[in-house]
């Protein structure tokens, strides 16, 4: 159960950090096409 | 001639050094100059030195199995061959593949830079050059002590059986030894392997003509999803090496699932030179573009393969 735990809380933690990298790099490597402007 | 993991190793150690220190030069020079085609020449070269680090490592446990057929616990029985010296060498190439990977993963979030902004940011070129002088000085640092191993003539570092506590070692046994560890990077490998392949199999489909209706700059966004992946994958696969390697350097499936990521991160640097990401939906892909998609799939399907096929050929798993 413990070992459970273990594996389950940090796979999460790191799928999350993952998450975090993947936006923060998206939202900053975003053109104005992407958003559907046209200036 | 035979070509053995050795003969692999010792003819693959120059890229991360000798290759390494032109993608720097070039790099500086860049900075001076400003000149953004010499800065993504040198971060193509520190992304292509970053994955060749990869056959580099691994071949230097199979060339120790070579030379020092003793069990791990015991000194070599070629007393001109220090097991603890091969140890600290091996641990200062583990320190300089994990910068390595840093610095390759900058690098190419560089390269997607100039692709989606048209510029390198500047508090990136700066990490870059600071991540790349870190790593010059561990690769140096991992090339001194190897080149000490077989040449006793220069040797400085003096290691007693039993003082040292290489990196390599601390990792690799700490993962061996926790039940826990092995399960987690097992699991995060599954899950990084899914977003490379469920990334690149979109944008490669796409190239080749499916899904048209699909603009190209749309799928492109996704690509960091997938070098996150490689990234995760990169890192659990060290762990799982460095806590086992004899278990994969005596089978052939391991150089065949390392020749296939080689060649499949080669592939993907293409795609940076190609204007295909420019096109319009609707619009087909070049030839070219379609031959590179269609060889990516094909790569990337032989690293899953010989990755699966790890445990039952002429492994001990």
């Amino acid at each position: 159960m413990q070992l459970a735990f273990q594996v389950v809380s940090i796979v999460v933690l790191v799928t999350v950090a993952m998450g975090v990298v993947g936006y923060l790099i998206d939202r900053s490597t975003e053109r104005h096409v992407d958003r559907g402007d046209r200036q | 001639m035979d070509l053995s993991p050795t003969h692999l190793h010792l003819l693959l150690n120059h890229f991360p050094t000798i290759g390494f220190i032109i993608g720097l030069t070039l790099y500086v020079a860049a900075l001076y100059a400003n000149s953004d085609h010499l800065k993504q020449a040198a971060l193509v070269i520190f992304v292509g030195v970053a994955i060749i680090t990869i056959p580099t490592y691994a071949s230097g446990n199979a060339a120790e199995t070579a030379i020092c057929v003793a069990e791990l616990s015991d000194p070599c029985a070629d007393t001109s061959v220090s097991r603890p010296l091969i140890e600290e060498h091996e641990g200062a190439a583990f320190a300089s593949l994990t910068m390595m990977f840093l610095t390759g993963g900058f690098a190419w979030l560089g390269l997607y830079q100039y692709r989606r902004l048209l510029r390198l940011p500047r508090w990136n070129a700066i990490l870059i050059l600071v991540l790349s002088l870190v790593t010059f000085a561990t690769v140096s640092r991992a090339a001194a002590i190897g080149g000490e191993i077989r040449h006793p003539e220069i040797r400085v570092t003096q290691i007693a059986e039993g003082q040292g506590r290489p990196l390599a070692r601390v990792v690799g046994n700490f993962v061996r030894d926790t039940p826990a560890a092995w399960i987690i990077a097992e699991t995060l490998h599954f899950v990084g392997l899914s977003m490379i392949i469920g990334v690149l199999l979109l944008i490669n489909l796409r190239t080749l003509g499916v899904l048209k209706t699909v603009p190209f700059g749309a799928l492109d966004r996704l690509l960091p999803w997938a070098v996150i992946g490689f990234g995760i994958n990169a890192i659990t696969g060290m762990l799982f090496f460095a806590a086992a390697y004899g278990q994969y350097v005596k089978g052939y499936a391991w150089y065949c699932k390392l020749g296939f990521i080689v060649a499949a991160g080669f592939n993907t640097l293409y795609f940076f030179f190609d204007k295909g990401w420019a096109m319009e939906p609707g619009a087909p892909a070049r030839p070219m573009s379609q031959l590179v998609a269609f060889s990516a799939l094909f790569f990337w399907v032989g690293v899953m393969y010989w990755g699966s096929m790890l445990p039952f050929l002429g492994s001990a798993f």
